[in-house]
């Protein structure tokens, strides 16, 4: 039952002061609570916290700035891709396990290679113990072809962990054309195309020099919007920045600025940015800092929107909206007590979807002490299914919107997330801070302080620095790993096939990669399609490009 | 040397990657505290070869190495164990930090492993291991001097 107007107005006038007295009372601890991004955050929000007509300047979903979400239909329409990384053993293994994902309904997957195949390095090159551990051994267009095998290419979405200067997609083409696909029907993600990301926080992916991988991503950028038009060729990752110990704000911060960096040096090509920004999509960590991850994609949304149009000039709708992908934490998952990180990757995941995600990775509870075994895989794709649809999380579009915390929250973040970009263009813009050290520096401060966090014990991390348990081993089952002889005979096999190519067609083709690094006008990335046709290795294109490009030593700071 | 009872003792650690792992947030954290607890420290990027750490272990005199691991390069430690005996520095104490499964626990220790440090650890612990391991090198050595 309503009460009189005036009555609920005078109510309303002394209520608030009555809370805070009451809570001053109350409250036995009175200290500080900040969130990681060092926002502090406060007992209760009220309409009082919230400037006035911030109501109607929130907008509505799939329309700028995009606050409550890029699309009008969001998780109500689509939901968001469920796409599990795969990668293991031999090209044959993944294939088999592929085939499996696809028959449970699948449709779209991820290729993860072997550690050495990110090192630039062929399986002959790398002790036996390591290939396959970590992902897949694939070296050639051929191993593609295998990994591929009985998979309509036209009809799958396929996510190439391929960083520069992306050998796996263009074995993959050339796999895909020898089968006769056409290219414009390909669909899919260069997810490690963010040689930026790479250099500051993520030193897994083999890398050319600062300048010669700058290089290299905007002729990919440019050679796929004309061959491959329905691929995406930059994910720009925030994830491996959190992961490395960047706080909410500084990766999303760190990531936007790497967009803009991007997208400015495609315009400098002479590219339209209304044609490559609608193929930009975006990849981000979700930590255990619930409300703080939330308001952090919240808030990324619309300073995109914005910067897309006005600092970009894009003019299409597409440029602005942000589409991204988003994994749970991984070094948020402990050893100890292991069953617990179920708990943890669902309330992550939960953030992701109130976040507004388009695409989901959950990580399997068993990531912290192993390369996730099949029924962790299992449980983190079924952590996905209940949320949707036990729980329903998906029923209401943007449901925290409105909220005093959440939308005074976004507010803050936005006003940090924009601070540290000024930072970053005050240093000549991401290019220039990453190469000074800037933003590695910033994040390893930023890592040593969570760390202290953690030691002092002001951030709870339980089973580790709180309820501890003495024995907390029994959901550790033994670790397997890819059989070494049949390894061992893949790498022989690869050595006999190597060496039946016709050497004047390899010779010539890694000179075609030269040819193009060397002119200022030839297309890079052509030219590692080309050598991938040719029978080219892994190796051999890397081991060439770094010869004629450099070598990108990351700067490491301590 | 300094004696090791001393405060003056200060062990020499090396802290760095082998193989082909570049995941290094665990590996400057505890090279950092190592030197802020009064260790010297010797870091290095990711990605060394066994060869290249066995000769920097030799030439900067080190006493402990820590290697850390965090995507199965631990696989290969065994390796860098033999290459530092045939090397004469079987004294020098090798330990790991990362994600090591259970299972493959054994091989490591039976290598010559010292110490495995798994995630969830302090750094007060893991910096006051290292210079008891540092101490053990440095007596081994004061010992093998002794013999002779």
């Amino acid at each position: 039952m309503n009460a009189p107007a005036d009555r609920r107005v005078a109510d309303a006038a002394g209520a608030h002061e009555r809370w805070q007295r009451e809570y001053r009372e109350g409250i036995g601890d009175a200290r500080e609570i900040a969130n990681v991004s060092g926002i502090p955050v406060a007992p209760l929000y009220t309409a009082a916290d919230r400037p006035p007509g911030c109501d109607a300047a929130l907008g509505h979903p799939g329309q700028p700035d995009y606050t409550r979400g890029i699309y009008a239909t969001m998780h109500r329409g689509r939901t968001w891709t469920q796409r599990q990384l795969v990668g293991l053993g031999t090209p044959a293994d993944y294939n088999a396990r592929l085939l499996a994902l696809l028959e449970r309904g699948a449709t779209a997957v991820s290729l993860i290679p072997c550690n050495s195949v990110y090192r630039g390095l062929d399986a002959d090159s790398v002790d036996v113990e390591l290939l396959g551990t970590c992902g897949t051994v694939v070296n050639d267009a051929g191993h593609m072809a295998r990994c591929l095998d009985g998979v309509d290419v036209a009809r799958i979405s396929c996510a190439m962990n391929d960083p520069s200067p992306f050998t796996l997609l263009a074995f993959m083409l050339v796999a895909a054309e020898r089968r006769g696909v056409d290219w414009k029907q390909i669909t899919g993600t260069s997810n490690q195309s963010d040689y930026l990301s790479h250099f500051v926080a993520n030193h897994m992916f083999y890398r050319l020099a600062l300048p010669g991988a700058r290089r290299v991503l905007v002729d990919h950028i440019a050679w796929c919007r004309t061959h491959v038009p329905r691929w995406n060729p930059m994910s720009v990752v925030g994830q491996h920045m959190q992961q490395a110990g960047a706080t909410p704000a500084e990766a999303m911060a760190f990531t936007l600025a790497t967009a803009v960096q991007n997208a400015e040096d495609c315009i400098a090509r002479g590219m339209d940015p209304d044609d490559f920004l609608p193929r930009f999509t975006f990849f981000f960590d979700i930590s255990m800092s619930f409300f703080e991850e939330i308001a952090k994609f919240r808030a990324g949304r619309r300073v995109w929107a914005r910067l897309a149009r006005a600092r970009l000039g894009a003019k299409d709708e597409r440029s602005w909206r942000f589409k991204f992908h988003a994994q749970t934490s991984g070094v948020d998952l402990t050893r100890q007590q292991p069953l617990n990180n179920i708990a943890r990757v669902a309330t992550q995941a939960m953030a992701g979807i109130f976040g507004g995600l388009q695409s989901l990775h959950t990580d399997a509870y068993d990531e912290a002490y192993a390369t996730p075994s099949e029924a962790g895989a299992r449980i983190a794709i079924a952590t996905q299914n209940i949320l949707r649809e036990e729980a329903r999380l998906t029923d209401v579009i943007d449901p925290l919107g409105g909220s005093y915390y959440v939308e005074s929250l976004t507010d803050a973040m936005e006003e940090k997330i924009v601070a540290i970009m000024k930072l970053v263009d005050d240093a000549g813009g991401m290019y220039k801070a990453v190469e000074s050290g800037l933003v590695q520096r910033m994040i390893g401060a930023s890592a040593m302080r969570f760390q202290q966090r953690i030691e002092s014990g002001e951030q709870v991390v339980v089973g580790v620095n709180a309820y501890r348990a003495d024995d907390d081993s029994e959901h550790r089952p033994p670790v397997e790993r890819p059989d070494r002889a049949a390894m061992q005979r893949f790498v022989d096999d690869f050595v006999a096939a190597k060496a039946k190519r016709p050497a004047a067609a390899v010779a010539n083709a890694l000179d075609g990669l030269t040819r193009a690094a060397e002119s200022d006008d030839g297309n890079i990335f052509a030219a590692v399609v080309d050598a991938a046709r040719a029978g080219c290795s892994n190796e051999e294109i890397c081991t060439r490009l770094r010869r004629d490009l450099g070598f990108g030593q990351p700067l490491v700071i301590v | 040397m300094s004696d090791i009872a001393t405060p003056a003792f200060r062990p020499r650690v090396l802290v760095t990657k082998i193989g082909l792992d570049g995941h290094d947030r665990g590996s400057r954290i505890v090279a950092a505290a190592c030197r802020d607890a009064g260790m010297e420290v010797i870091y290095t990027p990711p990605w060394q070869s066994i060869p290249a750490v066995v000769k920097l272990a030799l030439e900067e005199d080190v006493d402990v190495i820590g290697i850390s691991s965090l995507a199965t390069d631990h696989l290969i430690v065994p390796k860098l164990l033999a290459a530092l005996a045939d090397a004469g520095l079987g004294d020098v104490r090798v330990v790991v930090g990362g994600i090591v499964p259970e299972n493959e626990e054994a091989a490591l220790v039976a290598s010559g492993v010292r110490a495995i440090f798994h995630p969830g650890g302090t750094l007060d612990e893991i910096t006051s291991r290292i210079r008891a391991y540092a101490s053990e090198t440095r007596r081994a050595r004061a010992d093998g001097a002794k013999a002779r």
